[in-house]
């Protein structure tokens, strides 16, 4: 009984500052002549194991420093906006709301639980004879 | 006869005559001899077993004796002094021992085989917008999540 109400006690105090810090790395995947950003290197093998994509380049970083249900709005190539907000911690994992929005007019909306320290990749939106990945890792503190 | 003078069941007078003439007969000195070989391995035999049995038995009534002689003054028997006297009782020891030896053995068996059980680095708990499709995928190595949307 104190262990479980000590691991309880722990796993409470981790997330008690509320604050998530990360970033948000903003993608270019394309088919041209065979290149790996090397601000990529710890993600690029991942990406290719899936895609068929020969180039990847790192058009811009953005840093996160977030509190609980803050939104952080990230301007992207194409008119389109990245917006993000943590709004929960569950079993270890920060609970992020993720919108896309084109033209400030939303076409993608989801909701995950990003393992604390890890990162997720969303891709999909076409640009300049390519597409754009957005890489999202965040660690609650 | 002979077993009878091994075993000291032979009345004086015959048995010193015997005696007189197992002075000068080989033979019936050798199956003497071999009756008291006998004789000597299974009153050992009698002996070591005895002794096994009345030390799990002492044991057990000693244990029985106590625990009456506190139920007789009154006296509650704690839970730990059943539990010890039911460890005692049934040789749990061994079977302790056993199993944390196995448990020991597995441990350091997965230990070696590195098993780890992966999770993905995101759960994706709901999509939802205006797009014609979308995949979610998981890389094999890193188990790394990714969401794959396309545009209406």
């Amino acid at each position: 009984m104190i262990i479980i109400l000590a691991y309880v006690a722990l796993s409470a105090q981790a997330f008690a500052g509320n604050r998530v810090i990360g970033n948000v790395r903003i993608i270019h995947a394309s088919s041209g002549p065979t290149f790996m950003d090397p601000a990529l290197m710890d993600l690029g093998h991942e990406l290719q194991s899936v895609f068929k994509y020969t180039a990847y380049r790192l058009v811009s970083r953005k840093p996160l420093n977030l509190t609980h249900h803050q939104v952080v709005r990230i301007d992207l190539p194409g008119n389109r906006t990245l917006e993000i907000s943590p709004t929960g911690f569950r079993k270890g994992r920060i609970k992020f709301k993720i919108n896309i929005l084109k033209q400030n007019k939303s076409v993608f909306t989801t909701e995950i639980l990003l393992k604390n320290g890890s990162s997720i990749t969303i891709g999909g939106p076409d640009y300049k004879k390519g597409y754009l990945l957005f890489n999202i890792s965040a660690t609650a503190s | 006869m002979l077993s009878q003078f091994v075993d000291n069941a032979l009345p004086p007078e015959t048995r010193t005559s015997l005696e007189r003439h197992l002075s000068t007969c080989p033979a019936c000195q050798h199956t003497v001899k071999t009756y008291q070989t006998i004789t000597s391995k299974v009153t050992q035999g009698i002996h070591g077993e005895a002794s096994r049995m009345i030390s799990a038995q002492l044991e057990q009534t000693f244990l029985m004796k106590i625990r009456k002689g506190k139920a007789v003054k009154g006296q509650q028997i704690s839970f730990f002094h059943g539990l010890i006297d039911f460890i005692k009782g049934k040789k749990f020891y061994l079977q302790m021992a056993s199993f944390a030896a196995i448990l020991l053995i597995s441990m350091a068996f997965l230990q070696d085989q590195k098993v780890v059980f992966h999770s993905p680095s995101a759960i994706v708990n709901s999509i939802d917008g205006d797009i014609a499709s979308v995949m979610i995928l998981e890389t094999r190595e890193q188990h790394h999540t990714i969401i794959w949307y396309k545009e209406s």
